[in-house]
């Protein structure tokens, strides 16, 4: 691993990466979305927010989603109670975005 | 510099030609805000349009991720230029232990948060040059005074600087 600058810092830039992405999400640029989170995730790999969003981004310009590691996110660990059936929904709309393509 | 202010004095009464060149004496009207209903047609064709019904997907998105990551992100208030920069540099600073061909994704992240930065500063600058513009209006009243005193010295003198420099767009 290389050299940190400060944990805080890492935790504000993955906050201001997952805002940025989902505003381009909001603002309907899956694109830039997409291009975005893909360089993030190399930081970040597996992160769960990017992971979602780019999911999305990707089915929108139909470049391949990774469902399988989707889904994983309502079953793993890290899954939170309250909005576990929100992350599975979300997934379900990206599996039926991918499908429609 | 004697014309424009013969030109003055020959107007009528209570008609000043210089009020005509002068823009600070176009007073802003305040904003009213009025419900849509009571909008004549031609005022509803000029309005913005209605705020479209939220985005079911988006609104899903918000929930799945919570809204400290989405609407309550600390990137839409504040000055997050700096915690941008420094993804910036956490985005190069990995791109450079990549391989020369696989630098690609990151640098086109990079581009990205280059934009969203750009635009960020852009928005601090015109946010600042409209606060200066606040202070910047107290001297066109008082500006309006110090004529209304070049007035009263014109009566008296006859002859007054600022009077002329007032004219002067009028007889351009």
């Amino acid at each position: 691993m290389r050299r940190r600058s400060a944990p805080d810092t890492r935790d504000e830039e993955l906050t201001m990466a997952v805002g940025l992405v989902w505003g381009h999400l909001h603002a309907q640029q899956p694109d830039k979305a997409y291009q975005l989170a893909t360089g993030c995730l190399q930081l970040w790999p597996g992160e769960r927010s990017l992971s979602l969003m780019v999911a999305y981004a990707a089915a929108e310009l139909a470049e391949p989603v990774n469902l399988a590691q989707l889904r994983s996110f309502n079953s793993g660990p890290g899954t939170a109670g309250a909005d576990a059936a929100d992350v599975a929904a979300w997934t379900e709309l990206v599996a039926r975005r991918c499908e429609g393509m | 510099m004697s014309a424009p202010i013969k030109v003055r004095s020959g107007a009528p009464a209570g008609l000043d030609p210089g009020e005509f060149a002068e823009i600070y004496s176009l007073h802003k009207t305040p904003a009213t805000l009025r419900p849509r209903e009571t909008l004549h047609p031609e005022e509803e064709a000029l309005s913005l349009p209605p705020p479209e019904p939220a985005d079911p997907k988006i609104s899903l998105l918000n929930r799945a991720l919570g809204a400290r990551l989405t609407t309550d992100n600390p990137i839409w208030s504040g000055n997050p230029v700096p915690h941008l920069r420094a993804l910036q540099k956490s985005l190069i600073a990995h791109s450079l232990t990549l391989p020369q061909a696989q630098r690609r994704p990151c640098l086109d992240a990079l581009t990205v948060v280059e934009r969203a930065i750009l635009l960020r500063l852009r928005w601090q600058q015109m946010r600042r040059s409209d606060m200066e513009a606040v202070p910047g209006e107290a001297p066109a009243p008082a500006s309006g005074q110090a004529r209304q005193a070049a007035r009263g010295r014109d009566r008296n003198n006859g002859d007054d600087h600022t009077e002329a420099t007032h004219a002067t767009p009028l007889s351009a």
